[in-house]
């Protein structure tokens, strides 16, 4: 087994001619975005200070999809400076130096605190070249992969990438490429945003035909959708999609791909984070946050701060977990369906999948119609969307029956300590979370669960409670559809606003009578 | 490549197999897919030979006897819906444990055990889940159907050579396209970079086909492709 050269994955000799898989399914990500020029080699060092008179080039920093990037020391003004040098395709571009001219002296104009400021450009060659500050310090990507990050950090982060980008935006520029490897963090602490509008730059260059490799994530995960699917036309807020990935990354130590939780449940990290980021991540841009100063706002303003907390770098309040009374009700809820699964599970023994299918098919048939039928009201579309919310659970309950089919009969203790640990996990869990995210489709699946066995267990079981749990099932389920407006369930407000309301009224109004 | 039809959103419209289309396009995609459910057989603790029996009776099954509507279509992708699928029919046979029963006239695939069974071999061990590395098979079965759909088109045309050169930088692999590739297939370097160019199009096109073709309407192909990415991460 060797590894991918582009992304450093274990390949298998077997399968795809020795392709790497992941970066075939990569290059399949919505439209060309991801295919830079490439398939270059920095030059060396040496070479480098052949063309520049005026600059003692020291050492290579890195390089990504877009050039080189060195250390170096300018002589005259005797200051440190990084020097990028852009890939010599981009040179034969017709046009390309007077869009580069034209692009620098927009950047130029950059002058701000968190941004890598420009102080020269031009030809040595066959290269372009741009002459930047220097950061002394470490890449956010760096930052990353020495160690887990601290929340307090994240949020100091986040919020100085703020300042840069709404400083940008309001001068017209949006930067195109924010990624871990384009924020740099100085010694100090200050954050600097590089490479400002020279995504536009490589975009508009139609040297598309040769790919190498951008870098070894994959510049596409950080990308506003609407930047993939070039399409639609891109303003600031796909820079705040991207931050939005940055600040995720930061806080929950993966990307968000696919379905992903709100980083709360990936770390221990404020859940009132949670809705910033989720917003951030909208698919739609109208649905983002306006501004980068929004952004910030909303940062800051979800943080509960305790004592005097005035430094933006400096760190948030800790996590703080109030006791918020829905959520104590949702988990007397689940502590109770967990036992009463339990005890019905242990109670039940050892009942095959099989009688199941038998009674569905069969004596079930007769009770609830042709299933398959798709007239059958368990096929009308109220259903499919309940069928939606249980998914999990089934997914689990597939698990767990795939590990003990082939088990003898006498299974249950292996039941009972699986659905202990199970029932932990969603304790757990819920304790953490903002508690719609888990304590309606845990409190909802339960019930289900619960009525179904006891509907299905015929003689033994009692038909009455099956539907009285069931009856439950469904008013959980009312609440759910109340409460759960899609965008606020995916931001994870803290809970439904009837049962929350209500309670804290009571409270108050309790607490004015004492006081 | 008849994409029109052979897709899953249409078996889930007829609500399993009971027009000719559904029945058509359902097969298609077992067919395509079942190296994934042999090697979950394997997985499971079947030798090779059971592993075929069940892939071939849990296909007959599904095809022939309308299973889709009874095994719960509201699972979305048929990704899903055909481990689900396999599982029960596993149970099933678990339990039932009265004999198989093969042939009898009952439909069968004309699956290469032979090939599989070496390709499983040749696997290295993992300590994932059967399921997990199920979804990880299947992400490389749709490659390797894209790849193989692609290399059927351009050797139609007579340009299988120049696709087995081109397929390594279709995911922008590190060995550019020397010069030298161009001279021995008699082509420019310029040609050859555009032909690259195109063959990259060509595949992005056929891979977003042939994913969207296992997804249920109104699913994203860029949220499968990055959750197939994500099955691939190192384990
Ligand atoms: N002004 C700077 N000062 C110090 N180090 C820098 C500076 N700019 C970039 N670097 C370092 O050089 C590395 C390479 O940068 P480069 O911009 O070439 O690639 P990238 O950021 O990974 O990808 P992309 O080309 O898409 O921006 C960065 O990861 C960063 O660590
Ligand atoms: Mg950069």
């Amino acid at each position: 087994m060797s590894g991918c050269p582009r992304c450093g994955a274990p390949l298998e000799a077997t399968a795809l001619h020795g392709l790497c898989p992941r970066c075939l399914l990569e290059a399949g990500l919505g439209a060309d975005a991801a295919t830079p020029p490439g398939g270059w080699r920095p030059p060396e060092v040496e070479s480098l200070n052949a063309l520049f008179e005026d600059l003692d080039v020291v050492r290579l920093l890195g390089h990504g999809g877009m050039g080189a990037v060195y250390e170096a020391r300018q002589r005259k003004l005797d200051r440190r400076v990084a020097l990028k040098v852009l890939p010599p395709e981009l040179g034969e571009e017709p046009g390309f130096p007077e869009r580069l001219e034209r692009e620098a002296r927009t950047l130029a104009k950059l002058s701000h605190g968190n941004i890598v400021g420009i102080h020269d450009f031009g030809r040595a060659g066959a290269l372009h070249y741009v002459v930047m500050e220097f950061v002394d310090g470490k890449s956010l990507r760096q930052l990353l992969a020495d160690a887990r990050m601290e929340p307090g950090r994240a949020v100091g982060i986040a919020l100085q990438i703020c300042d840069g980008l709404h400083y940008a935006h309001e001068q017209g520029v949006i930067h195109r490429d924010i990624k871990p490897e384009n924020i740099l963090v100085d010694s100090g602490g200050r954050v600097r945003i590089a490479d400002f509008g020279l995504a536009k730059l490589i975009e508009e260059t139609k040297t598309s035909a040769l790919t190498g490799p951008h870098d070894v994530m994959g510049t596409a995960h950080y990308m506003a959708p609407e930047q993939l699917d070039r399409s639609s036309a891109i303003d600031r807020r796909a820079d705040l999609y991207s931050l939005g990935v940055v600040f995720y990354e930061m806080l929950a130590g993966q990307l968000p791909i696919g379905r992903f939780p709100p980083p709360s449940h990936r770390a221990r990290t404020h859940t009132h984070l949670d809705a910033v980021v989720l917003a951030l991540l909208e698919h739609d841009p109208e649905r983002r946050p306006p501004t980068a100063l929004a952004v910030r706002n909303a940062i800051e303003g979800s943080a509960p701060r305790r004592g005097p907390a005035t430094a933006a770098s400096r760190a948030p309040a800790p996590p703080v977990q109030r006791a918020d009374p829905a959520r104590r009700v949702c988990l007397l809820v689940l502590v109770a369906g967990c036992l009463g699964f339990a005890a019905m599970f242990l109670a039940w023994g050892s009942v095959s999948w099989k009688t199941l299918e038998e009674w569905k098919y069969g004596k079930g048939r007769d009770f609830f119609g042709d299933r398959s039928s798709p007239e059958h009201p368990f096929n009308s579309p109220f259903f499919e969307s309940h069928r939606r919310m249980e998914r999990p659970f089934r997914v689990a309950f597939d698990a767990w029956h795939s590990h003990v089919f082939d088990m003898p009969n006498g299974f249950v203790g292996i039941v009972a300590a699986a659905l202990a640990l199970l029932a932990g996990i969603s304790l757990a869990s819920t304790w953490r979370a903002p508690w719609r995210a888990y304590g309606i489709p845990s409190a909802y699946g339960l019930l289900h669960t619960l009525a179904f066995l006891c509907l299905l267990s015929g003689n033994g079981g009692s038909p009455a409670i099956g539907s009285l749990l069931s009856l439950g099932t469904f008013v959980v389920m009312g609440v759910a559809a109340l409460q759960m407006r899609p965008a606020a369930a995916r931001r994870g407000d803290p809970g439904p606003a009837i049962l929350r309301s209500r309670l804290v009224r009571r409270r108050k109004a309790r607490r004015q009578v004492n006081g | 490549m008849g994409f029109a039809t052979t897709r899953w959103s249409v078996v889930r419209a007829a609500g399993g197999g009971s027009t000719p289309d559904a029945r058509a396009a359902l097969e298609t995609l077992c067919a395509a897919y079942w190296y994934p459910l042999y090697a979950f057989a394997r997985r499971t603790g079947r030798d090779a030979q059971e592993a075929e029996d069940s892939v071939q009776e849990f296909f007959a099954n599904v095809i022939e006897r309308n299973a889709v509507a009874a095994a719960d279509p509201g699972r979305g992708r048929f990704r899903d819906f055909l481990l689900a699928a396999f599982r029960n029919h596993l149970r099933n046979e678990a339990e039932s444990a009265s004999a198989i029963k093969r042939g009898g006239g009952r439909l069968t695939l004309s699956l290469d055990a032979g090939a599989a069974e070496g390709r499983f071999l040749a696997e290295p061990r993992h300590d994932a889940t059967p399921g997990r590395l199920y979804e990880r098979d299947w992400a490389i079965a749709v490659l390797e159907r894209v790849l193989a759909g692609l290399r059927r088109s351009y050797a139609s045309a007579g340009k299988e050579r120049l696709f087995d050169v081109l397929r390594e930088t279709i995911a922008g692999g590190e060995r550019a396209l020397h010069a030298s590739r161009a001279e021995a297939l008699g082509m420019t370097p310029g040609a050859l970079k555009v032909a690259a160019h195109r063959l990259r199009q060509r595949y992005r096109q056929a891979l977003r086909n042939e994913i969207a073709a296992t997804l249920a309407d109104g699913e994203d192909v860029d949220d499968e492709i990055r959750a197939l990415f994500a099955t691939l991460a190192p384990m």
